[in-house]
């Protein structure tokens, strides 16, 4: 009995202690430059990882892209770190090529640093980290301009990457420049360089006819890379007819436009700037167009065709032409009490002129009497 | 589904303004036509602008019987075009056009109807006209330019009875609402809207007309 019971407890003790337990590798990544991990094309990234074999086991280690963590899932690293042997605790290095490991265009990519011990092959860990491909987007292509009135009309091919979020219009009126050189003016939307949402045409407006404008284009990613710009294109903005005005019908500023005797001219450019943003933003100023639009015509026939009118309509355009000059330099935000100062100014004006004749009328009949 | 809608509206129209209680035998007073053509204005300039010659119009035509073969006919039409505006260069520009045109229409049309039933009718007419214009452009809409253009106009068609080929919808039509005939016109038409030669836009044009004509 009593050797029964030892051998029963020889057994306990051999099934607890005698079969060597498994013997641990545990992977760590300690470090990954860029610590981002963000990459272009050309880049390289370094992982510093650590093994520790606490029984001193030896065995491979792996750097795969992709797959799941076991081993020979994933794409082994090119690099020649990016495989060997262990044998204990080990720290290193492997180097991530953007060019020849992750080849599957822009995206994310799972990097796992994998340990396999030499006497069991179920027996590993790996730990992983994750990098991400994003290279600056392609310079834009098909890039055309369409002449217009004071305007440009901009179009290109749709970007074929998914993560475009601005457009730039990179313009001025000397060719062949580099991007940081475009610096042209007087678009209504502004300086070169004009910037726009991911859309795949823009209308420049506010451009001087006859003026020749050289225009590039480049695109941010939701990154914040920028393209190269696109081929140069160019526009001359020029007076447009339909087939009304091409035949003869009138049309535009009537009165301005027989007074200073084109289209054209700078004060005609000025009132109609002064129409479109100004008068045309309020219901009164709307009234007023479409008073003038009806009538327009017949003062401008009647102006055209007396030369002493046409002197006397500029001069009587002269103020108005200076005061919409005035209002149209205060920013947008502002002119609502520019109008109104200038309105005021006015009164004031006529109000002391009217007193002035009045003073010299009472004082011609004064000296009369 | 413009041209549709237009279209069903005009229907709508021609069929309230028909006399619903009107016999088979009643005597011939009206006719109504829905028509739609191709309008060729002559102008060089019309297809510069608008890249093709013709502007595609529907109409609505009334007529009445002053005498057995001799109507006074009414008429108004609608169509548009979308171009391209010309710069002083004489280059083709981005500035997006729209040209409207109702052309409107008052004369007189004489059938050479020689007996009840005529397979084919020719006809032919004349009368004096005023076209509305409208051209806008897309961008800059105070550039908008429109007005009228009067002018006269000579048409020539023929027209050919429908009722021979179903004689039992025919008596159905004329049974249930009034129309005694129902013809399949062309028409030839040439109409001046120069405002008799005067300056400015010139939409003298050729006009050719398919569409179905009702008597009742």
């Amino acid at each position: 009995m009593p050797k029964i019971a030892a051998l029963a407890v020889v057994c306990v003790v051999c099934l607890l202690v005698g079969k060597p337990a498994l013997a641990e590798i545990i992977v760590s990544i300690e470090e990954v430059t860029p610590s981002d991990g963000n990459l272009s094309d050309g880049d390289v990234a370094v992982i510093n990882w650590e093994i520790e074999a606490t029984d001193g086991e030896s065995g491979e280690y792996r750097v795969e892209v992709e797959g799941d963590g076991s081993p020979d899932s994933g794409d082994l690293v090119e690099d020649s770190s990016g495989q060997g042997d262990f044998s204990g605790d080990i720290s290193g290095s492997t180097t991530v090529s953007a060019d020849d490991d992750l080849d599957e265009g822009d995206g994310d990519y799972v990097i796992y640093v994998i340990a396999v011990d030499d006497a069991d092959s179920e027996n590993y860990d790996f730990a992983s980290t994750t990098l991400s491909l994003d290279n600056p987007p392609d310079a834009p292509e098909g890039l055309s301009v369409d002449i217009g009135d004071q305007k440009l009309f901009l179009s290109w091919d749709s970007h074929p990457d998914n993560d475009i979020k601005k457009y730039y219009i990179y313009y001025d009126t000397d060719s062949g420049l580099e991007a940081g050189d475009y610096d042209g003016s007087g678009a209504d939307d502004g300086s070169s360089p004009i910037e726009i949402g991911d859309q795949d045409d823009y209308t420049m407006k506010g451009l001087e006819n006859g003026v020749t404008y050289y225009i590039r284009i480049g695109v941010k990613d939701d990154t914040g890379n920028v393209s190269p710009l696109s081929a140069e294109k160019n526009g001359t903005p020029q007076t447009v007819s339909g087939l009304a005005e091409l035949t003869g019908e009138e049309g535009g500023c009537f009165v301005a436009t027989a007074a200073y005797g084109s289209y054209d001219a700078p004060e005609v450019r000025v009132l109609r700037r002064f129409r479109d943003e100004i008068l045309l933003s309020s219901a009164a100023g709307r009234a007023f167009v479409r008073l003038y639009y009806t009538h327009g015509p017949r003062a401008a026939a009647f102006v055209s065709g007396h030369p002493l009118l046409t002197s006397a309509a500029r001069t009587a355009l002269a103020p108005a032409v200076i005061g919409a000059k005035c209002i149209l330099a205060v920013p947008a935000g502002a002119r609502a009490p520019a109008v109104f100062a200038m309105a005021l100014l006015c009164g004031v004006c006529v109000a002391l002129f009217l007193r002035t004749i009045r003073r010299r009328t009472d004082g011609f009949s004064n000296g009369a009497n | 589904m413009r041209t549709a809608l237009v279209l069903s509206t005009i229907l709508a129209v021609c069929l309230a303004v028909l006399p619903q209680d009107a016999l088979a035998d009643s005597p011939i007073n009206f006719s109504s036509s829905l028509r739609v053509g191709f309008m060729l204005p002559e102008t060089e300039e019309f297809e510069e602008v608008y890249d093709q010659n013709y502007i595609f119009i529907y109409g609505l035509n009334f007529g009445w019987k002053i005498v057995k073969d001799l109507e006074l006919v009414g008429e108004a039409a609608y169509g548009f075009k979308d171009g391209k505006g010309i710069a002083e260069s004489g280059e083709e520009t981005g500035e997006e056009y729209r040209l409207h045109v109702v052309p409107a229409m008052l004369g007189v049309l004489y059938r050479l109807k020689f007996y009840e039933n005529q397979p084919v009718v020719p006809y032919l007419g004349g009368g004096g006209n005023y076209t509305y214009y409208y051209e806008g452009r897309k961008e800059d809409s105070e550039q908008d330019i429109d007005g009228g253009k009067w002018g006269y106009d000579g048409f020539a068609g023929l027209e050919i009875l429908l009722d021979n080929m179903d004689k039992r919808a025919a008596g159905a039509m004329e049974t249930e609402f009034g129309i005694n005939n129902v013809y399949l016109f062309y028409e030839f038409r040439y109409q001046t809207m120069d405002d008799f030669e005067d300056e400015g836009l010139d939409l003298t044009s050729t006009i050719h007309y398919m569409g179905l004509l009702f008597e009742y």
